[in-house]
Parts: C-alpha cells; structure tokens; sequence
C-alpha cells in the first residue's frame, strides 16, 4: 500500500501515518509538558547526588545534553517577542558544547568513558519530546494560552540546562580538591596559585572554566536578565582566591551597619547576628588549624572567648528571630554581603559539604591572610555588637505569639529574668492560635537586652583577646613557602573543643 | 506555594540554629538555610501573611527537601519567578550539605 497507489485513497501528508521511522514507537504516554517537568526532576536530583567520580562521565554526557535541547527548542514553533524565548541564551551554551565536544576528542583527560546515565536520559527525554513536537506540533496560529505553554516549556528546558550544568561544575570542583589534596600528601604536591582555585588544578582547569561560561549562559535566560548577584558570585569567584574572605568582611562590616539604620533595619537583625555567629565560628576553625600547623600559639584564653561569643551572637539572633515575620524581607544587599561571607567562609573550612581536616585548612592558599582577616574582624565586632544592642531597646517590638510565649516561660524558668509572683499569661492562648503578631512581653524585652548586653560584653574579651594573636601573626612574617607544614597526626592532636551548646536556647515546647 | 516554601525554610532554620552554637557545620548551613529562606520571601508580595504551622518532626533535610519538592509546580516562565531557578540551586546545595551533616 502506498500513497499513490490506490486511486486517490491517501494524500501525500498521509505517507508518515505508514512510514516507521516517523512514528513515535513508545508505550510512554506522557505529553511534551510531563516530559520537560521528568527533565527538570533528574537535573534536580543529579545536582542533589552529584560526586567527584561522576565528573568525567557527565562531561562526556554533557553536550549530547545540550545537543537535544537545543533540537527541542528549535523545534518549538517560533513565537517572537517574548523575552523567554531569545535565542542568544541556547545559542551561547550550544557553541561552548560544541568546543567541549571538539576538545573532549582530543584531551588526554578526562579519558574515554561510557557518557553518565543520568544525563543521557535526559537528553532521551528531551529527544522524546522533539520527537512529539516535530510530529504533532500544530503550526497553525497559536492562542494567547498556547502561547504562554510555549513560553513555559522554552523556560523549563533552559532551566533543567542550567541546573545539570551547574551539577558538572560540582562534580567538577569536587574531582579537583580530591586532586589537590592527593596530591598534598605525596612528594610532588601540586603547585598552588595565587589566586586562582586550588580546586581548579589541571587537567580540571579548563573544564571548569568552559562549564563555568556554559552555567552562566544557561543561568542567563530569564527574563529581563536578572539574575541574583549573591549565587553569580559564589559560582564565578574562584573558591580559594586569597583575597576573597577578606573583601567579603570589609563588604559586610559596611552593609551590616548600614542595614542597622535603613528604616527596614528590623528584618535585617537576624541575618546580622547570625552572620556574625559564623564569623566568629569561623574565627574557631581557623584558629584551631592555626594553633594545629604551628601558625599560631593558641592563648588559652582565646577558644572560650570565641566560644562564647559565637554562643551568645547566637542566642542573640534566636531571640530576634523570634521578633521577626516569617516572611522577613532583608533588604538585597546585606543579602549579597551575607551570602559572600558564607561562600567565602565555606571555601576555607569545608570540603564540598562536609568540614575539611584543621590540616587542611591550615595548607590552603591565602590562609595566613584569611587568618589575619577573621581576627581583625573580631576586634573591631564590639562596635557592630554596641550597634545591635541598641536595637533591643527599641519600644513596641513586636514578634510571633507563640514564639515569644515559649521564650518568655523559659528565660523565667532558666533565671534569666526575673519572675512575677504567680503564673503569669505573657501571652494570649487565641493569640497563640490565631497565629497574631503580638507585643513583646516584658520578659521578651527585658531577656533581649540581657542578651544585648551579653553579646556586647563576649564581643568586647574576644576582641581584646584577638588582638595579641593578630598582631602576634603580623609581626611574624609569616612566609607560608617556608612555613612548616604539620603533618595530619599533629592537626588532628590539636583541636579546640567545639562542643559548645547553646544551653540558654530555650526548648521548643509550646507550654 | 512559595508561601509553603518559606514556612518550611522557616521551621528548617529554626531547627538548624536551635542546637548550632559555635559549632561552624551547622551555623554555615543555618545561615545558608536563612538566605534561602530570604530569596523565597522576596518572591512574595510584600504584605503577604504566612500562616506558620505547628513545628512537627521533620528533620532539617526533610523539610529542605519538600520545599524543593514544592518548587517543581511553579511557573518558571512568569517574569516574577525569574529567580526561582537560583531558589532550586541552593535548595538542591543545601539539601546536600544537611544531608553530609546528618541533620
């Protein structure tokens, strides 16, 4: 049977409706839609599980990737003049693969290797979808809705790209610190550049690089452009630039001060206190490397007065956290400024999720002057704690019913305010259910002075205490080529306690 | 639904920081939490009341992860959902991280 062969049966257009090749052979009844929204799921749940061994394997995966979104979005029909659907995005990310793909053919690493199953499946995926779009598509003018799916499905493919991109950056990264330090403990430990990623070390350079451009095209498709400046920092800066910890402190004393006198400084508390509890958390680890490499001569005055800072700093910020809406709004960049501090802070004390050895982090390129940043930023947080203390005074602070119920029975229980004869109802039971903003109670006040007071006073002895060790790294010109290097055993000996718990936060239970 | 997403960064910050301290895991990772917990509420109109529900026993990782469960039903193309794909990066980098952490 053919098209022409019987007289006038079946038009031209019906030859497909017989032709193998171009039907869709598949029991999967899922529509283009389910299938871009299965794409995005495994780009998620890639990026969750990601790991270092992945990172040769997903290179190889990656352009095919690529390849068959940008089929799919070729095949979508043509709606111009939405910014969804700009083109330059697709195109970018597709000539970068285009040269990974060239390169992957001649670069000794990463060698030949079976490409990762999970992005070929996506790409499969995305290949389905094509294959239902070219075949089914309705080309005839598209409806106002129709168009608005379009715009969704352009949208989900390159956010699913810039996730699974940014999922190869990972592995990426995570594949070159196991590298470095591999390499740390042989003979021929890899040179260490001054300012660039130690992470990055060949053969990885260029490939995180490319990937890097590829994530940052891909990251660029949303509309208007606008993408948060706070994860475009953490992904372009290289980790372990020497000079990034200390920006960030200098970036945050200025924006912490400033949100504490912008009209909106309320929402900005917590984010304040807490970020300057992992200062000062920050401050511990390093110092416990310093003390471990023979860096520093660890005051014993010095671990508990951090310990105490960072306690207080903390039980500073669970009571403001207590003051504020859910929906707290700080204002962007404080946000940007917070989020530099955690990036930079992370590259120095943590090994991808988990903490690197005190070892380490005592080896790691710029160190010394992380150090030195960290200590000075410690002698100078009592102005910034003075500043945050006032705030407790503020009249008519108000906070979450509940919240401030929980805080006000325990601080009487725990005897850090005083107590009325009898038991009080600090706060109303329908306040409580109802879920109310309420005033704070005079416990809550007079327990968020106290608290005030108290990350005033740890402030003030961490500072004093930090200073001697500052000045002491100073004036040691310490060269870090010549430095010693301690050996694991001697940096896993030397660690400060960091069993500190918070015993002033108060429980949780409703009473 | 981001209203959902922010009541349960909200409940997976509190249950981060209540036993941090000093100890540096759990404040970078409570930090962490708390900024993206500020990026969903940005996403917000800004007199939008959340409804906090009653703390229950999810652990840190379990509540991360059904606020990201929750970000796959929203309308990623809509020009104010712009910079939800970054929320869904650092949901995705903090549900790693706890999960490291045991949280």
């Amino acid at each position: 049977m053919t098209a022409s062969g019987g007289p006038g049966r079946y038009t031209n257009a019906d030859v497909e409706l017989f032709d193998l090749d171009q039907l869709t052979h598949t029991s999967d009844q899922r529509s283009v839609g389910e299938l871009l929204v299965d794409v995005d799921r495994q780009a998620r749940l890639l990026l969750i599980d990601v790991t270092e061994d992945d990172a040769a394997q997903l290179l190889h995966a990656w352009p095919t990737l690529v390849s068959r979104a940008v089929d799919l979005w070729q095949a979508l029909p043509h709606t111009p003049g939405h910014p969804a659907q700009t083109a330059t995005s697709i195109d970018r990310v597709a000539q970068i693969s285009h040269r990974i793909s060239q390169r992957l053919r001649t670069s000794p690493w990463p060698p030949a290797t079976a490409p990762d199953p999970r992005l070929s499946n996506m790409a499969n995926t995305l290949d389905q979808a094509a294959s239902l779009v070219r075949r089914f598509a309705d080309r005839t003018p598209l409806s106002d809705a129709a168009r608005e799916d379009l715009h969704a499905a352009r949208a989900r493919i390159m956010h699913s790209l810039y996730v699974a991109t940014h999922a190869v950056t990972v592995s990426l990264l995570q594949h070159g610190r196991i590298r470095y330090h591999q390499a740390a403990t042989s003979r021929r430990p890899l040179a260490t550049p001054a300012n660039q990623t130690p992470y990055a070390v060949a053969p990885t350079t260029a490939w995180v690089r490319r990937m890097s451009a590829a994530e940052a095209a891909a990251a660029s498709f949303a509309p208007h452009g606008r993408l948060p400046a706070l994860l475009n920092g953490e992904q372009r800066t290289p980790p372990a630039d020497a000079g990034r910890l200390v920006r960030a402190l200098a970036h945050w004393e200025v924006q912490a001060h400033r949100g504490l006198v912008c009209p909106d400084w309320l929402d900005n508390m917590v984010l304040i206190t807490r970020t300057q509890a992992l200062i000062t958390g920050t401050a511990m680890v390093l110092v416990t490397a310093a003390a471990a490499g023979g860096i520093l001569d660890l005051s014993p005055r010095l671990g508990p007065a951090l310990e105490r800072s960072g306690a207080a700093w903390n039980d500073l910020g669970s009571r403001w956290d207590d003051l504020t809406p859910a929906n707290v709004r700080p204002s962007p960049q404080l946000l940007v400024a917070a989020s530099e501090i955690r990036a930079a802070t992370r590259n120095l004390t943590h090994d991808g999720a988990p903490m690197a050895t005190p070892h380490t982090i005592a080896t790691r390129p710029g160190f010394h002057e992380d150090l030195q940043a960290v200590l000075h930023a410690l002698e100078h947080a009592d102005e910034l704690a003075h500043a945050v203390a006032e705030k407790g005074t503020t009249p008519g602070l108000t906070g979450r019913a509940r919240a401030l119920s929980i805080r006000a029975h325990n601080d009487i229980e725990a005897g850090r305010v005083a107590a009325l004869e009898g038991d009080v109802v600090w706060v109303s039971p329908t306040d409580i259910l109802a879920k109310h903003m309420v005033a704070a109670p005079p416990p809550v006040t007079e327990g968020l002075r106290a608290s005030g007071e108290a990350v005033v006073q740890a402030a003030t002895v961490a500072g004093a205490v930090a200073s001697p060790a500052q000045s002491a790294l100073a004036n040691a010109q310490w060269d870090q080529s010549s430095a010693p290097v301690p050996t694991r055993k001697q940096a896993e000996q030397h660690t400060l306690s960091t069993g500190c718990t918070d015993r002033s936060e108060p429980g949780r239970q409703h009473r | 639904m981001i209203g959902e997403i922010v009541e349960l960064l909200h409940q997976a910050s509190e249950q981060t920081w209540h036993d941090a301290a000093t100890e540096s895991p759990r404040v970078s990772l409570g930090l962490g939490i708390d900024l993206a917990h500020a990026q969903a509420s940005l996403l917000l109109p800004v007199d939008y009341q959340i409804p906090l529900g009653v703390v229950d026993g999810r652990t840190v990782a379990q509540l991360l992860r059904d606020a990201e469960h929750r970000t796959q039903t929203l309308p990623l193309h809509r020009p104010e959902m712009a910079e939800t794909s970054d929320l869904v990066v650092a949901l995705c980098d903090l549900i790693r991280e706890a999960g490291h952490l045991d949280c």
